[in-house]
């Protein structure tokens, strides 16, 4: 039930296509079949009903078991993890700013958790855990000190701090990798992104966070909605603009950081899969309350797929996904630029 | 009823209002005219609790506005802005936002708010418009629709800024008709009017501004001379279809 949506104040009208339920279901099975292909295909053909009954049933004496539990699965749930996460902090993000060309990076997330990996991979060289540790805390540090700095004031100077931010932080990677060469090889798959070598126990703490954001996300759909009247309309309505705005943006740096943390700089599914998301459900009668899970599941489906083909697009060689994701996105970025100029014409 | 109670205020380095007093009386028509600059929108801004009176207070039903809690506020005080967004939503998702103070934490509409959103749109003839784009309507049109917004509200207390902007005259009449109707239902009604014979038609208060300060109060014969005269124009009462009408000149 989506609060808001027209279709739901009024019953009948100018009802067009299908419902948002059918549309949020067709998402969800078309998520479900991008899980089942990223499970079942990749360089190595397996049996995939016989390997999942051999993993339910404890039995990893066979190759496919083994691929399938410590290789695919892992994989494609770090791939709709992160998809899922990335994705809703995108729509956050740009509800908070009113910008439809905002994505995480924006609050400065990609230069923070960029900084403080190379930092990480400087300082702490070989220790597991801490390149990830250190890509969710530069999110967050990176995020806090723009909201530091802009708050008590508008959308236009969170973007200039973001900008400014993102740009000291920046500095900093390069910084590190002048004085740190040995950072630039890890570094350098960090900031390309992908999901090559990933497992459950990588996913950990993410995971949990990334599902209790989505959550409050969900839950702050009305905030979102009402974010977009602007400022003084939003605040005559009772609503603590601020206070939402701080939250939201705090929630999509936690959704960005703990994606990033496991799956490196995703470039673009957080401009990409809100937009597509916008256009499938039409933006002017949805509610966030339909928008951020059906932005869940189209990240979510949307970087398993892509993952998928840049396992198999030139097998037995791999893609790192981030490369597919940016050669997708780049196109329909500068699209998107030339819709909007040609609006404004 | 909402008294103003030696009001000053601004923004940061700019005092706009100076050590203004009156009440809007409760179940009235109080307009506020005044030059461009004013200090009519601030004064608004400050009535409702968007802006913080840098000195004085305002008293809603004779409590400070500080008293009340943000959403109980938003229930009393419904405010149409004089600038506004055009978001991307439509017409029957904008007036619904109105609700937003009486839900509870889910924000779901109930049955009977859907059928105070339905009636809001018919009273500010928005009814037809109710699935069109808020984007891809006239400036009339998109004012109806933010009225509607300010209705489903349905607070005691409707505080407008030009309410009449963008609107031909005989939207405006409608407007002002419509302002009348919502009055005789008991709300209080507090109205920036850039159109003076408008304001003086239908106001039962008029408060004149000048430079961030209140000129005149009182109904509209006691206050026409001062109107008058911070526009640097003359007036003058005519008979009108037998009723007499005040016109500015």
């Amino acid at each position: 039930m989506s609060t808001w949506g027209s279709s739901w104040v009024s019953k009948g009208g100018c009802k067009k296509g299908l419902p948002a339920g059918a549309k949020l279901a067709v998402l969800a099975a078309l998520v479900l079949l991008c899980g089942i292909l990223g499970v079942g295909l990749g360089s190595t053909v397996i049996d995939l009903p016989a390997a999942l009954r051999q993993v339910l049933a404890g039995d990893l004496g066979s190759p496919g078991s083994r691929i399938l539990l410590y290789v695919r699965l892992p994989r494609v749930f770090a791939a709709m993890l992160a998809g899922s996460a990335l994705s809703v902090s995108g729509m956050l993000i740009q509800a908070v700013l009113r910008n439809p060309l905002a994505a995480p990076n924006v609050i400065g997330v990609n230069a923070g958790a960029g900084f403080f990996t190379f930092l990480a991979l400087a300082i702490l060289p070989g220790v597991r855990g801490a390149a990830p540790l250190g890509a969710f805390l530069g999110a967050l540090a990176a995020v806090l000190l723009v909201c530091a700095v802009s708050a008590g004031t508008g959308r236009l100077t969170i973007i200039l701090s973001g900008v400014a931010v993102s740009s000291i932080f920046t500095a900093g990677i390069n910084t590190v990798k002048t004085f740190y060469p040995d950072t630039l090889y890890n570094g350098s798959t960090f900031l390309i992104g992908g999901f090559s070598g990933v497992s459950l126990s990588d996913l950990s703490p993410a995971w949990a966070m990334i599902s209790g954001a989505l959550a409050i996300s969900w839950l702050m759909s009305g905030q979102a909605d009402l974010l977009g009247l602007g400022e003084a309309p939003a605040r005559s309505l009772g609503m603590n603009v601020g206070l939402a705005r701080f939250g939201l943006i705090i929630l999509s740096c936690v959704l960005a950081g703990s994606a990033v943390s496991f799956s490196g700089l995703l470039s673009f599914v957080g401009l990409l899969a809100p937009h597509m998301v916008r256009r499938i459900f039409g933006e002017a009668k949805t509610s966030h309350r339909t928008l951020i899970p059906a932005a869940a599941l189209l990240g979510a489906g949307f970087v398993a797929l892509c993952d998928l083909l840049s396992r198999i697009l030139f097998a037995p060689y791999e893609l790192p996904v981030g490369i597919l994701l940016s050669a997708l996105g780049g196109p329909f970025f500068l699209a998107l630029l030339l819709r909007e100029r040609r609006r404004r014409l | 009823m909402i008294s103003l109670r030696h009001i000053s205020a601004g923004y940061p380095g700019r005092e706009v209002l100076r050590d203004v007093s009156f009440t809007a009386p409760k179940g009235k028509v109080t307009a506020l005219v005044g030059p461009n600059g004013c200090g009519k929108t601030t004064l608004l801004q400050a009535a409702c609790g968007l802006i913080r009176p840098s000195g004085g207070e305002v008293l809603l039903d004779g409590k400070p506005l500080g008293s009340y809690k943000r959403r109980e506020l938003a229930r009393l005080i419904s405010l149409l802005p004089q600038t506004r967004e055009v978001p991307s939503v439509t017409v029957e998702r904008l007036a619904a936002y109105g609700r937003y103070p009486h839900l509870g934490p889910g924000k779901v509409l109930s049955e009977a708010d859907r059928r105070l959103v339905q009636e809001a749109l018919r009273q500010a003839g928005a009814y037809e418009l109710r699935h069109r784009e808020l984007k891809e309507l006239s400036g009339g049109e998109r004012q109806r629709a933010y009225i509607a917004m300010a209705l489903c509200q349905d607070s005691g207390v409707l505080l407008l800024d030009e309410p009449t902007t963008y609107l031909d005259i005989g939207q405006k009449n409608q407007v002002m008709e419509l302002i009348r109707e919502l009055n005789s239902r008991g709300r209080t009604i507090l109205t920036v009017l850039h159109d003076l014979p408008l304001a003086f038609g239908y106001s039962d208060y008029i408060a004149v501004m000048q430079d961030g300060r209140l000129e005149a109060f009182g109904p509209p014969d006691e206050v026409r001379e001062a109107a008058a005269r911070v526009f640097g124009v003359k007036q003058a009462v005519v008979a009108l279809e037998g009723s007499e009408q005040i016109i500015f000149y």
